[in-house]
């Protein structure tokens, strides 16, 4: 996944903005989050016979200029629902399994967006369940729903810091992808995600 | 799963509720006056038989069935009730006696306790009692098991089972799985909340607030290992305090002593021996013990009636009101630790608009003191 290098990114944080038709697009292909890996038997048994993570793939547009970062993301949601959701994962340090949400040693930080109009959580995850507030990322979130699809971006300060995923231009690393489609009640771990980890080209 | 030293419990003797909701205005004002929990009564009194609150709840799934998590349903606002005025104003000081007393706006079609007094049974022999429920701060707490988030803790010192604000991200697996959907949502801070066992009020030997304040000392407060408190006495060796709904599994902590019945009466007006709430109805709701302990308490009520002397009446009838908390039965005016503030606190026990006022000190004390001072 190819990085644009813009001049100035202020005119890309809306998602309708043409600017964004002359950029690649990579299609990537999202899976449920298999139900074994659900952390409570609760939510095992809840959701055995009920399908989630139908999502079958989000389209990404990456750019940025010399201080930001931003991720054009969208997919089909067929309605629009106050739960729809959306994270961008980014590999803190080591060798992450994006599945596993991270571990204590190769961390993950997340940028989640919610419709709900509050603004982008930058969380920090060292594997399933321990999820906590991140460190301040100076994220930002526009999103649009038309036509039965969010367009949504997603931006963050470049740089790196001890838990901050490093994103420096000039240094590849790697991004991942969920969605949660409120519709379904999708929240927690049931929700379509990115199988692995995309090279992101800066 | 349980790893709690001493569980904490409560009695509630259904003889004695009179359906005054005080203890739902108690358990209102201390606890739940902030934005984001006006549909929030962490204590409910509901007429049984009857709907309860939420609308339907025991149709709504959870708990266990054979150690494994069952699938449970999430009351909707509209099962809860949404808050909504009433015309007290016009109705008390409008000068206008005749005038209903109305919701100001809109018209709702439920609330936590709608269905109040209708009951069940034909005249003359129709029959109700009043249900008061709190979190039952569970054994095996189903929404502690459902949370994928380790946000609700037991207690290791009484059991108490509280949210972690901190690490609650509002999934509300927990109020799915909870078989007695106790569990309300706070979307304003988006975390769910429910009853605390007055934990900060326990912590300094003070009863709960629904306790202390229930003019008809219907609860029991108390250790369930306290073999010489009424708790044990009552749950255990007397075996007249059975809990809500056991076949869910999950060891409630709060127990109920099931109500006698008045005799029916036939068409000529003459009792007929049996009693007016079935006991079918009663086994329902409490479990298979019930029938022992109707028969214990009147046989008991007999004795008492002839003269004779029976240790259960005597608890039962609570002369002294103090004999109710157990080592909770400290007034809330002498709790020593009322002047503390502990900001640092995970567990956020006191709102936190109201901690950052100027006047903190006094906020913390109305916080742990009963509204009515009691």
């Amino acid at each position: 996944m190819q990085v644009q290098s813009i001049k100035q990114l202020d005119p890309w944080r809306d998602p309708k903005a043409d600017l964004w038709r002359g950029v690649e697009v990579e299609s990537v292909p999202l899976m449920a989050t298999p139900l074994p890996m659900q952390p409570t038997e609760y939510i095992r048994e809840k959701w055995k016979e009920k399908p989630y993570g139908q999502t079958p793939s989000v389209d990404v547009q990456v750019v940025r200029d010399e201080r930001e970062i931003a991720f054009h993301l969208s997919w089909f949601s067929g309605s629009k629902h106050g739960k729809d959701a959306a994270a961008i994962a980014l590999p803190v340090k080591g060798n992450p399994i994006l599945v596993m949400m991270g571990s204590r040693t190769d961390p993950i930080h997340f940028l989640h967006w919610r419709n709900d109009g509050k603004p982008v959580r930058s969380t920090f995850s060292e594997g399933i369940g321990s999820t906590r507030p991140g460190a301040e990322v100076l994220p930002g979130a526009e999103a649009h729903w038309s036509d039965g699809r969010w367009r949504l971006v997603i931006t963050r300060a470049l740089g790196r810091d001890a838990e901050v995923a490093p994103l420096i231009p000039g240094q590849p690393t790697k991004v991942g992808f969920a969605i949660w489609n409120g519709a379904n009640d999708e929240r927690a771990g049931l929700k379509a995600f990115s199988i692995d980890w995309k090279e992101l080209h800066l | 799963m349980s790893v709690n030293q001493r569980q904490v419990a409560m009695v509630m003797d259904l003889n004695k509720c009179i359906g005054c909701q005080t203890c739902t205005v108690a358990c209102k004002t201390l606890w739940t006056r902030n934005e984001g929990q006006e549909h929030m009564l962490f204590n409910t009194v509901n007429t049984a038989p009857g709907a309860g609150t939420p609308r339907n709840f025991e149709q709504m799934g959870g708990g266990f069935r054979n150690g494994k998590a069952q699938s449970g349903q999430l009351p909707t606002m509209a099962d809860w009730g949404e808050k909504f005025e009433l015309n007290f104003d016009e109705v008390f000081y409008g000068g206008e006696s005749d005038m209903p007393l109305n919701a100001k706006t809109g018209e709702p079609d439920w609330s936590a306790n709608w269905d109040e007094d209708v009951g069940a049974g034909e005249y003359p022999n129709s029959y109700y009692f009043y249900l008061p429920r709190i979190c039952n701060h569970c054994t095996h707490p189903a929404c502690m098991a459902a949370c994928p988030r380790k946000a609700i803790e037991k207690r290791e010192e009484d059991g108490v089972v509280l949210i972690n604000e901190d690490r609650c991200r509002g999934y509300q697996f927990c109020a799915e799985a909870c078989p007695y959907k106790k569990i309300y949502f706070n979307e304003q801070k988006g975390v769910s909340q429910k009853c605390i066992f007055c934990f900060p009020r326990l912590d300094e030997g003070v009863a709960n607030a629904c306790a202390r304040q229930c003019p008809g000392r219907v609860r029991f407060v108390g250790y369930l290992d306290d073999e010489e408190g009424p708790i044990h006495k009552l749950v255990y060796k007397y075996k007249v305090a059975l809990p809500l709904h056991p076949e869910y599994e999950t060891g409630p902590n709060v127990f109920y002593v099931p109500p006698l019945s008045p005799e029916m009466i036939d068409d000529q007006g003459n009792p007929t021996g049996q009693d007016r709430i079935p006991l079918s109805y009663l086994e329902s709701l409490f479990g298979d013990g019930v029938k022992e302990a109707l028969d214990l308490l009147k046989s008991e009520r007999a004795i008492t009636q002839t003269g004779g002397e029976s240790e259960l009446m005597d608890l039962l009838i609570s002369r002294k009101w103090q004999d109710l908390f157990g080592p909770f039965s400290k007034h809330p005016r002498d709790a020593e630790r009322l002047r503390i503030t502990d900001a640092a606190d995970p567990i956020k026990m006191f709102d936190p608009q109201l901690a950052t006022t100027a006047v903190e000190e006094e906020t913390q004390i109305v916080r742990l003191i009963d509204p009515a001072n009691s």
